[in-house]
């Protein structure tokens, strides 16, 4: 019972491709699985015209003035994907909700969790952080069906931490001083939660269903903190970051720059293996003074397409965007993997990730996504490829399948098995 | 399932009430009792399906969008329009299989909790049917009959949502509730005897209906686990480096280092745990201690009692659970009652004179509990709560980070937007000490500004008389403003960062002081807002934008209320004008009980609010929510009905909200949750005589939980390595929710998984995960805490499911 509309032009190319096909056989066979997983979040939807590439699948450009041209140099590792639809979740809540979810419920196999959640639950327990949340002022209203799109199950979310300054001190602190002080310390930080665990158990056995699911949503925020104080490895202490006027307009690039700045670094040196850095949040009212533009994000999203101003003010913020991923990406590539010797982002999944289609429209179909690095291989990168209408549930399998699970659904299982066609 | 408590209500299922009483999409056809079709006192199920259900309700309200064509064409609830025979029968047979359904929540069928907008997932065409509404009853009785509960005379049980048998004044459900990030700097600011209170910038909480406070929603997330450990950490720290003294209550030169630490972790424990200790609280705390200071000296070990005592379960969770009554309620004990007294009142936790009355166990009599509240009221901390209340009602502190247009707007300055707030929170204050009503906040003729302010406004005087701020009241008589919304903060907030926004000051009446929840633009329509046309004024831009026929069932709603404020521009100044434009401030208010009316501008707007009895309802149920921490559930309806009715009564006091919530039958007692039957462990924490035990004490309750077979037939199985035993603790026809205990028989710590055919599909799982493998079978294995068993332990985790 679903409806399609596109936009005016967009129906005609959508039909003309094929099957959306991530990998090559070359690239499948030669593959070992990537060991992390990068996403990166920005808001309010796209408009295709000025969003799509031109060209054809493996010759694909941006054209002159496209919100991704900031991208250009970038294309080889690039894998742009258009056409993904939702399957569970419209307009602003239903597709932040949707977005690394594919909704479903605890009874799913993936029950409920976002795909950074659900990856760093399979994958997790090596590194000091099951994963790291990253925000940019994300929570100036607090936390809602708006403001978060990591899951830890239904209608649970994971907390961003919007501040640059707090992430560094969880990186570093144990770093500074000396060995046998650290470890002093953080046993007697571990004999504190043993003693809170224990008093939750016995809370635990007094309350109903209810009370019981917060006391073990607290009970495993223990245990993820207890694996954080663990041993800090080998890491650079890096310069701490800003920590004052988080939720002040003007410091949003700053505060990107630092988030992402801490992302990469954290992977470069195990700390984690899943990291999100999540730019402001569905309805976001940023408003991107630096550029000059006074209209808050959301309302030019809005713009329709004889409002030529703010559609270009729209582009002009679209492609500030591409230019942090861009950013986030040299930044990966820059870096190398301390295991392989190679590029860090050789061995990560990096995705852009939004939450609905045509902005204007409220609507999740045509979702933009790009996917930056080969995935160790798996994912055959330099093309822009039409997925043609699929479920992006297909995406996230692949996304899993891509760093060495086994899942055939993501979210709800109505929304088909597999990973996008045509692989392999 | 087994024997129950004598009383006891038995499970139910929360509903969460959105309170958008007679909220339709086409209000003026809201049936009445004038003009109705005779049809006797014994009419037929046709007749009376015709000519009130199809006639009153469905054809005026629902088909036009439940039609084959309209907006709600995709749900199962597509009506055939006409009122020809075979139209009737289909539609008959349509709701007929609705009132049948299995389908309910706490027993109501989709049918009627759907149009109230009682359904968990709510109503995709928001509440269009209030609960007291005739079209309800007419809903509500036509499913009676067809479940043959009522006869063709309608006698019999009716389905209804009245408030008439004391029984339907239940309170919520017993709860934990996590402090609010600034009851925790508050708290830490009393219990450690700082002089400033700290500002602990923990990760901004998650917000139901505006508030922070939400007890459901305020969980421990792994983020803020970490946070709270380093403000535990940095505030024991700074304590013992600065003024350990003037906590610890004794001289460990004197009286030993382990005594006093004992005497420490006693005293100290109980105003954390805002309850006594009990040995077995002691014994932990005092375990810790000597872990440490066997190292490290008194001062360490005191430290640490403190890092850990800050992020105890029982220091950051308000325990309103109460002990299991006779009837199956759970009533609060003292202590509990002391807290809530105390964060309901002051925000924070109680001081000694709170303590003392909850020793002496008086604070559960009424009239000494009123004295004491009387006491509290009189209290600055109280005026500093309608404060805080305020910031969430009204959302206006929000101004802090909205953005302008610095361009057009280069008097608005950070100094303006700082007077703003503390315009409002001022007027808050003072007129809540000031003993004033609702309708004088809507109607003041003053406002206590900087001269800044009042010249910013375009005012021609400025404060006679200044506090130390540079505030002081500005007569409002003769000017174009009266009351708080014509106050810059909420003007301001409450637009856009180059124009004022109709659609939301609209919002902030509809939802924040009507309590009438709307839904968002549906899908697939393009929701552009009207383009910047210097030719048409703000006003016609959003008329031509309102009228597609999809947006405009909502926004004839919200935008004539947001014309209102037209006056006022995007920074909270007058103006005659909008440019070259005649500015249009008349409207109407539709789609309300009792607040329908036209209006020319912001202060006809206001008088229309100002005696409404929707406005005093929806006051008292906002701070409900903040007060109790709840959204309003189904079980609380008849108290807030209650609540509302003697607030109108009582000349809608402003002061007059807290002291009423402090005698509601919630702030006594509770209800169990949804598995909650018997046997569960009620034993108080805060008896210091009970030793405390640390055994699973839900397994005492064999006989009401059985093991009966619904929830598979393989309760007792050894997998090999380890055994389980899946006890059934509560079972209700739609579900049940089991505990099974895992025990390794192994001779080598295991790994342990387990496969279990389960009956249903699991709604909610603690301690373990769950994959469903084939068929009816699930696997279960443990979380990272529980995944391994000990030779010989035991693990318990648990599930509830939907059948």
């Amino acid at each position: 019972m679903r409806r399609r509309s596109f936009l005016a032009g967009l129906g005609a190319s959508l039909l003309a491709t094929p099957f959306c096909s991530l990998l090559s056989g070359e690239a499948q066979a030669g593959a070992v699985p990537a060991r992390r997983l990068l996403i990166f979040f920005s808001p309010n939807g796209t408009i295709h015209e000025h969003w799509r590439p031109s060209g054809s699948e493996e010759a694909y450009s941006f054209p002159a003035g496209s919100i991704l041209e900031p991208l250009t140099h970038l294309r080889e590792h690039l894998l742009v994907l258009g056409g993904l639809d939702f399957h569970n979740g419209t307009n602003h809540e239903g597709g932040m909700a949707a977005m690394l979810t594919n909704g479903g419920g605890q009874s799913t196999p993936t029950q409920g969790k976002s795909i950074d959640q659900y990856i760093a639950a399979q994958l997790g327990g090596a590194t000091r952080f099951p994963s790291l949340e990253l925000g940019v002022q994300t929570s100036a209203w607090g936390g809602n069906s708006q403001t978060r799109m990591c899951y830890a199950g239904p209608g649970t979310y994971v907390t961003p931490d919007d501040n640059p300054h707090n992430v560094w001190s969880r990186m570093f602190e144990g770093l500074v001083g000396d060995a046998s002080a650290a470890q002093l310390l953080r046993e007697r930080r571990v004999s504190v939660l043993d003693l809170a665990r224990e008093e939750l158990q016995e809370l635990h056995n007094r309350v109903g269903v209810e009370e019981r699911l917060k006391l073990q949503a607290h009970m495993e925020s223990l245990f993820s903190l207890e694996q954080s104080l663990g041993e800090v490895g080998t890491c650079a202490v890096t310069d701490p970051p800003m920590g004052a006027g988080i939720y002040a307009n003007e410091n949003f690039p700053t505060i990107g720059t630092a988030q992402m700045d801490l992302a990469v670094t954290a992977l470069a040196c195990g700390m984690t293996n899943i990291a999100t850095v999540q730019f402001s949040h569905t309805v976001g009212p940023t408003v991107f003074s630096w550029l000059g533009i006074s209209e808050g994000h959301h309302s030019l999203s809005h713009a329709g397409d004889t409002d030529t101003t703010g559609v270009a003010n729209f582009v002009a913020t679209e492609r500030w965007y591409a230019e942090q991923f861009a950013y986030l990406v040299e930044k990966m590539l820059a870096t190398p993997d301390p295991e392989t010797g190679g590029s860090l982002l050789d061995s990560t999944v990096v995705l852009w990730a939004k939450e609905l289609g045509d902005g204007r429209l409220h609507t999740c179909e045509g979702v933009p996504f790009v996917i930056a690095g080969n995935g160790g291989g798996a994912f055959r990168t330099g093309r822009y490829v039409d997925c043609g209408g699929q479920f992006h549930s297909r995406l996230l399998v692949s996304i899993c399948q891509a760093m060495g699970l086994t899942n055939e659904t993501f979210g709800d299982p109505a929304a088909g098995t597999g990973g996008l066609e045509g692989l392999v | 399932m087994g024997s129950l408590f004598q009383g006891f209500r038995g499970p139910r299922l929360l509903l969460v009430l959105a309170l958008g009483f007679a909220l339709s999409a086409c209000p003026d056809e809201e049936p009445s009792s004038e003009g109705l079709v005779d049809i006797g006192d014994c009419p037929d199920d046709s007749t009376y399906f015709e000519h009130r259900v199809w006639a009153e309700v469905l054809e005026p309200i629902c088909a036009d969008c439940h039609n084959s064509s309209g907006l709600a064409r995709g749900t199962d609830f597509v009506l055939q329009q006409g009122s020809g025979a075979s139209e009737l029968t289909s539609n008959f047979d349509l709701f007929a299989s609705f009132a049948l359904s299995d389908e309910t929540t706490d027993g109501l069928p989709l049918i009627l909790t759907k149009p109230t907008g009682l359904h968990s997932e709510g109503h995709g065409g928001g509440a269009v049917l209030g609960v007291d509404s005739l079209g309800y009853e007419y809903l509500a009785t036509m499913v009676g009959r067809l479940r043959d509960q009522l006869d063709d005379c309608n006698e019999g049980d009716a389905l209804k949502l009245d408030c008439e048998e004391p029984a339907d004044f239940e309170p919520g459900r017993r709860l934990l509730r996590r402090l609010s990030h600034d009851e925790y700097d508050a708290t830490v600011q009393v219990l450690l005897d700082l002089a400033e209170r700290p500002d602990s910038s923990f990760a901004p909480d998650n917000v139901v209906g505006g508030y922070d406070n939400n007890a459901e929603a305020l969980v421990v997330s792994s983020l803020l686990a970490d946070q709270y450990r380093v403000s535990a950490e940095e505030l024991a720290a700074a304590v013992v480096g600065s003024a350990l003294s003037s906590i610890v209550p004794c001289s460990p030169q004197t009286l030993g280092e382990g005594e006093c630490a004992e005497v420490f972790v006693r005293e100290f424990g109980a105003r954390a745990f805002r309850r006594p200790m009990r040995a077995l609280d002691v014994d932990r705390y005092m375990t810790l201690y000597s872990d440490v200071a066997v190292d490290s000296g008194f001062e360490v070990g005191i430290q640490w009692v403190i890092t850990a005592m800050l992020q105890s379960p029982h220091y950051l969770y308000r325990s309103e659970l109460g002990a299991q009554a006779e009837n199956g309620s759970f009533v609060l004990s003292d202590w509990e009652l002391a807290s809530e007294l105390s964060y309901l009142l002051w925000g924070t936790m109680p001081d000694d004179d709170l303590f003392e009355k909850a020793a002496q166990g008086v604070l559960s009599d009424e009239s000494t509990r009123s004295e004491v509240v009387a006491d509290m009221l009189i209290d600055p901390r109280a005026a500093e709560t309608m404060v805080r209340f305020s910031e969430r009602w009204l959302q206006y502190t929000r101004l802090a980070t909205v953005t302008r247009d610095a361009e057009l707007f280069p008097e608005f300055t950070d100094g303006i937007r700082a007077d703003m707030i503390g315009e409002t929170k001022r007027l808050l204050r003072d007129s809540y000490l000031q003993g004033q009503t609702l309708e004088e906040l809507f109607l003041g003729e003053s406002s206590p500004m900087t001269a800044e302010l009042a010249a910013y406004y375009g005012l021609k005087t400025v404060p006679s008389s200044v506090d130390a701020d540079g505030f002081g009241p500005v007569s409002l008589a003769g000017t174009e403003r009266v009351g708080f919304l014509s106050q810059g903060s909420i003007l301001t907030t409450k637009a856009l960062p180059t124009s004022s926004s109709p659609i939301h000051r609209g919002l902030l009446v509809r939802e924040r002081l009507l309590c009438q929840v709307l839904p968002p633009p549906p899908p697939n329509i393009d929701a552009s807002p009207p383009e910047m046309d210097p030719t048409l004024s703000t006003r016609e831009r959003y008329a031509e934008h309102a009228k597609l026929e999809e947006c405009a069932a909502c926004h004839r709603l919200i935008d004539p209320v947001g014309f209102s404020f037209e006056h006022f521009d995007a920074v909270g100044r007058w103006r005659d004008m909008e440019g070259p434009h005649e500015i249009d401030a008349t409207g109407e208010v539709v789609g309300t009980a009792s607040t329908d009316g036209t209006f020319d501008g912001l202060r006809e707007l206001s008088e229309l609010l100002a005696t409404s009895p929707d406005v005093e309802s929806c006051y008292v149920r906002q701070w409900m929510r903040f007060g109790y921490g709840v959204e309003e559930q189904e079980q609380l309806r008849c108290e807030a009905q209650r609540l509302s009715d003697e607030f109108s009564k009582s000349g809608a006091r402003l002061d007059g909200v807290l002291p009423a919530l402090t005698n509601s039958i919630h702030f006594l007692e509770r209800m169990g949750g949804a598995s909650e039957g018997d046997g569960i462990a009620s034993g108080p924490f805060d008896d210091p005589t009970v030793p405390g035990d640390d055994d699973d004490a839900t397994g005492d309750d064999d006989d009401a939980t059985g093991d009966d077979d619904d929830a598979g037939d393989d309760d007792d199985a050894t997998g090999g390595d380890v055994s389980f035993e899946l006890v059934v603790n509560d079972d209700w026809v739609a579900g049940y929710c089991a505990t099974v205990t895992v025990t390794n028989i192994a001779s080598v710590d295991v790994t342990w998984t387990i496969e279990v055919e389960i009956e249903g599909t699991i709604s909610s799982i603690w301690n373990a995960e769950a994959t469903p493998t084939t068929g009816d079978w699930v696997q279960f294995s443990g979380v990272a805490w529980n995944a391994v068993i000990p030779v010989g332990q035991t693990r318990d985790f648990g599930f509830c499911a939907q059948r």
